[in-house]
């Protein structure tokens, strides 16, 4: 049945053709120098109608440059200098901004990266809503068309209403009044009891005002065993047309809102992230447009809102016939979302197909690396091995400590019933950040610390690196209290324990030379003299497999990856026992993540070191961690050893962050 | 794995078949290399190489070490005393050896532009080193420390900021008007002054502070006040120095106001404001006598104000206009 069905969609996509044909685009960039830089080479791909098409590549790649120039958003020193675009068969390269104006909106639609900075703060969303259906003239339309089909209502006329399948909604006034008539001719039509009540719960969720349709109504009544002519006489009478405030919340609520029309009156700030992406979900299809560009829509979120807000806008296009435009960096996210995938490398398409097929057969060897690197697909092979019987640890990057030395092992750090409070503003109440958690950290393991934004995690780790003092509870490193060192003792302990941070731009001073900054430690520490400083920033160097001459460079020279690997330096140079990584490689593209954690397991092994990995990312755990812990809320939801939490997790909490893990579900090829 | 192979033998649309790219087009290159080619660039050699290609900067650079070296070595350009007034020259017209022609008293005016340089030059730098780090540190503590230093420091600056400029000039200057040294205006400048250089660093430090690194430093063992000294204020000089080279021309400015107005330095110093003010007597007959200090003066000014332009523009990139 479905297979008839899909096959449907294939021929209507073949006979309409492709909606968006992008063929041999290059796009420049001109730089202060009057240099240009080509930043998109020979770019071709192409999206059907309906159908979600993922670009994927890591930063610089020219994804998000492609799709702007589809958009006509590219900015001031980028022009396209070669190729074609065309949407509906009509091109886009060199229209004047005046033309792309007309197709934004109900044309293409866009859904942007970052959900904070792209609503204005001083606007109700409701109004950034209207403001997308003002500025294509969706509003007088709109209003036009409620105006005639009231007539036309009243009159009782038999005409037959054109345009019913789109633009006349359900008005929040005429709700209840369709909701009596539509329990009369239940009634009428003989329906009654389990039945009628089951409709009747239906109808209450579904007919949500300005989003759903006349002929929807009349639709969902037949449905219910009304007949034809009465249905669509209770449609035509109390389905006349929404105001412009119900279409609005009909939008939001489509976009997955509770409570939508209070919504729309509320300001950005007092929306989380998954409700501000939603919103601009919202503005992004607000004017039906064909084609939707979603530029990681969801990158900046938790894994839990990533999922629910991305089966969402899957099943909403589906519902609406959008094709959409994926940009993700997320190779498992784009396989498990798109049918056809297009991997981008240094502005250039280097392999485009069927997302499975990609997958599981990558040629060109940059997807090949890409494959083997993405942390959520390497999970995935480690359970297919599972299931084979075979043996996983070739699979792991990680030496993993077996289970019977762990037992033995003694704890480094150990954290006993620790509290945090924070004084919420402006309020008497005290805002609980960490309740009550224990665990340890065995000598030589690896801990994961797992957990959203807001679980306490990182809160956890600050107050083991006592840059946070616990409301209760202790922490402790060799069986000493943290909280009580101070001076000489402090000093000794900071030596011990050292931090690798999240922000590879933020945790190196921009003033300091890579030199002074590895050079940092040892010289609060007064350890050794000048030249035996250099020597052992040399060493450091190497052994973060660096060259030696980044040691005169400035951390602005440098990339992501490579400033992380210069955090680990300094972190390495006082030879510290525990390293505590708050999200060390979250900010860091897939292959560079995997060559860290690489050089995090081969300093583990060379060195001993304890590692307490504080992270987001359920994937990464499975190939660094030994144990896990994983948060909720301030609070330990489930500690277990990471074959344990992955095979037989206990608790609901850790199944849905299983669950949420892009590409989980995958089939994937096991060569 | 049966799911698995109806969705591979699903058919590619036209358009979306397989493609893989040639590899001798597309060369692979190792993660994350390190271009070891680029010229090494830090913030402060990059901002000198945008200055270097600022015209604004060029010309501005060459008036102001021009300036200096008038302020240095007065004599090189003029053999005559400055002081040296003879009344039967009074207003007399410019002759050979005197390009400017003579003022009221028979000074000569070509001699007092010059000499009037370093006057104005060393109240505008004494001024600008004295605001600069008092307000930087007043400002830094406050930024730094937050809390009620932070409201008495900053509401210690409110008051300053209250006082008219010239008011309280008056009032402090008259303290001492029997003093001759420039020091009297440097001390009345910079009491007026170190407050918007204050304001500043009070507002860059409090962002530099909430900066991952110093965290990340905190943790190796650094103390807070290391990293005040090591890594905050090093951050949070940008803005400071670019006020600080603004304001130079506004000090300078200021300090031939007060002589202007018989306040700043007495008739005993060679100063552009002094000489601005005792050629206006003059002005509907001899305005010539008025003109060339006032250009000195205005020429001074503007080098300093449009290397304060550059400085900006070179340090952050972002408040460019064009």
């Amino acid at each position: 049945m479905e297979n008839t069905n899909d096959a449907k969609i294939v021929e209507m996509q073949k006979a309409q053709g492709p909606l968006l044909e992008v063929k041999n685009l290059a796009i420049d960039f001109t730089t202060d120098e009057k240099k240009a830089v080509h930043a998109v080479r020979d770019a071709s791909f192409s999206v059907y109608p309906g159908q979600w098409v993922a670009i994927v590549g890591e930063s610089g790649s020219g994804k998000s440059t492609s799709a702007m120039a589809v958009l006509g958003l590219l900015p001031g020193t980028g022009h396209v200098v070669g190729g074609s675009i065309k949407l509906d068969g009509k091109e886009l390269t060199g229209l004047k901004p005046k033309d792309f104006d007309k197709l934004r909106g109900d044309k293409m639609g866009l859904v942007p990266q970052d959900p904070m900075s792209n609503l204005n703060p001083v606007y109700r969303i409701g109004t950034q809503v209207k403001e997308a259906l003002k500025a294509n003239n969706m509003d007088v339309a709109h209003e036009k068309r409620s105006a005639l089909a009231k007539a036309l209502a009243d009159e009782d006329s038999a005409v037959e209403l054109k345009g019913n399948e789109d633009e006349t909604f359900i008005g929040s006034a005429e709700l209840p009044a369709l909701m009596d008539a539509a329990k009369a001719a239940l009634t009428d039509a003989g329906v009654t009891g389990e039945a009628a009540e089951k409709a009747i719960k239906y109808f209450e969720s579904e007919w949500v005002p300005g989003s759903e349709t006349r002929w929807r109504v009349a639709n969902d009544l037949i449905k219910a065993g009304v007949n034809d002519d009465k249905a669509w006489s209770i449609a035509k009478a109390h389905v006349t047309g929404s105001t412009l405030d119900d279409r609005i919340a009909g939008l939001l609520s489509e976009a997955g809102l509770p409570d939508a029309a209070t919504r729309a009156r509320q300001y950005p700030h007092e929306f989380s992230g998954g409700m501000r992406q939603r919103a601009l979900i919202a503005i992004g299809l607000a004017c039906r447009p064909d084609l939707l560009i979603a530029d990681e829509p969801t990158s900046a979120l938790d894994v839990t809102v990533q999922k629910k807000i991305l089966d969402h806008l899957h099943m909403l296009t589906d519902s609406l016939g959008t094709a959409v435009l994926f940009i993700t960096h997320d190779l498992g996210l784009a396989a498990e979302r798109a049918q056809h995938i297009v991997v981008m490398y240094k502005g250039q398409v280097v392999e485009s197909g069927p997302s499975l097929e990609v997958l599981q057969h990558p040629q060109h060897p940059y997807t090949k690396r890409l494959v083997a690197a993405a942390p959520s697909l390497a999970s995935q092979r480690i359970i297919s091995a599972h299931k084979r019987g075979e043996d996983t640890d070739a699979l792991l990057e990680h030496h993993v400590v077996g289970e019977a030395k762990l037992e033995k092992s003694e704890n480094i750090i150990t954290v006993e019933h620790l509290t945090k409070e924070f004084k919420l503003p402006r309020t008497k109440e005290m805002f609980k950040a960490v309740d009550d958690v224990s665990f340890s950290l065995k000598r030589g393991s690896t801990l994961a610390i797992v957990g959203e934004s807001g679980s306490g995690k990182s809160t956890v780790a600050n107050m083991i690196l006592k840059l946070l003092e616990p409301t209760g509870g202790k922490a402790l490193y060799e069986g000493e209290d943290i909280s009580t060192f101070t001076g000489a003792k402090l000093l000794e302990f900071r030596r011990h324990v050292q931090p690798v941070f999240q922000n590879p731009y933020g945790s190196l001073d921009p003033m300091y030379s890579i030199y002074r900054s590895i050079e940092e430690p040892l010289r609060i520490h007064k350890i050794g003299d000048a030249k035996s400083r250099t020597k052992r920033v040399r060493e450091l160097l190497d052994m973060v497999e660096l060259p030696e001459s980044v040691m005169t460079r400035y951390p602005n020279e440098l990339s992501g990856g490579q400033r992380q690997r210069i955090a680990i330096a300094r972190a390495m140079a006082l030879s510290p026992d525990v390293i505590v990584c708050d999200e060390a490689v979250s900010a860091l593209d897939v292959l560079v993540q995997d060559q860290v954690l690489r050089l995090l397991n081969d300093l583990q092994a060379e060195k001993g070191l304890s590692y307490l990995f504080i992270t987001h990312d359920l994937a990464v755990v499975r190939q660094i961690a030994d144990e896990v812990v994983v948060m909720q809320h301030g609070r330990l939801v489930e500690h277990a050893t990471t074959d344990e939490v992955f095979n037989h997790p206990q608790k609901q909490y850790t199944r849905d962050l299983l669950d949420a893990i892009p590409g989980g579900k995958l089939q994937l090829g096991l060569d | 794995m049966t799911d698995n192979n109806q969705n591979l033998s699903y058919e590619p649309l036209p358009g979306q078949e397989r493609y893989v790219a040639p590899l001798d087009e597309t060369p692979l290159q190792d993660v994350d290399k390190v271009d070891e080619s680029a010229p090494a660039s830090s913030m402060w050699s990059d901002a000198w190489r945008t200055l270097r290609k600022n015209p604004l900067f060029i010309v501005s650079g060459i008036l102001i070490v021009f300036i200096i070296f008038i302020a240095l070595f007065p004599g090189v350009f003029t053999k005559i005393d400055p002081k040296y007034c003879n009344l039967d020259n009074s207003l007399a017209e410019p002759e050979a050896g005197h390009p400017f022609g003579y003022d009221f008293q028979g000074c000569d005016v070509f001699a007092r532009t010059i000499y009037g340089t370093r006057t104005s030059l060393s109240v505008g730098l004494l001024t600008t080193i004295i605001v600069v780090v008092i307000g930087t540190l007043i400002g830094a503590v406050a930024g730094f420390f937050g809390g009620w230093v932070d409201a008495v420091l900053s509401r210690i600056i409110d008051i300053f900021y209250s006082i008219p400029f010239l008011l309280g000039a008056i009032v402090v200057l008259q303290m001492f008007r029997t003093s001759s040294s420039i020091w009297k205006v440097v001390f009345v400048l910079a009491l007026f002054g170190w407050v918007s250089t204050a304001r500043i660093a009070r507002g860059s430090v409090m962002e530099a502070k909430n900066l991952e690194f110093n965290t990340a430093s905190t943790a190796l063992g650094s103390t807070p006040m290391r990293n005040l000294f090591r890594h905050i204020i090093p951050n949070a000089l940008a803005p400071i120095i670019v006020i600080g080279t603004t304001s130079l021309g506004s000090f300078i400015v200021s300090e031939a106001t007060l002589s202007f107005l018989g306040l700043g330095l007495p008739t005993t110093v060679v100063s552009w404001g002094g000489d601005i003010s005792q050629a206006q007597v003059n002005l509907m007959t001899n305005p010539m006598v008025l003109f060339y200090p006032s250009v000195a003066l205005a020429i001074t000014v503007l080098s300093f104000i449009m290397m304060g332009d550059a400085v900006k523009d070179a340090l952050d990139p972002k408040s460019r206009t064009a």
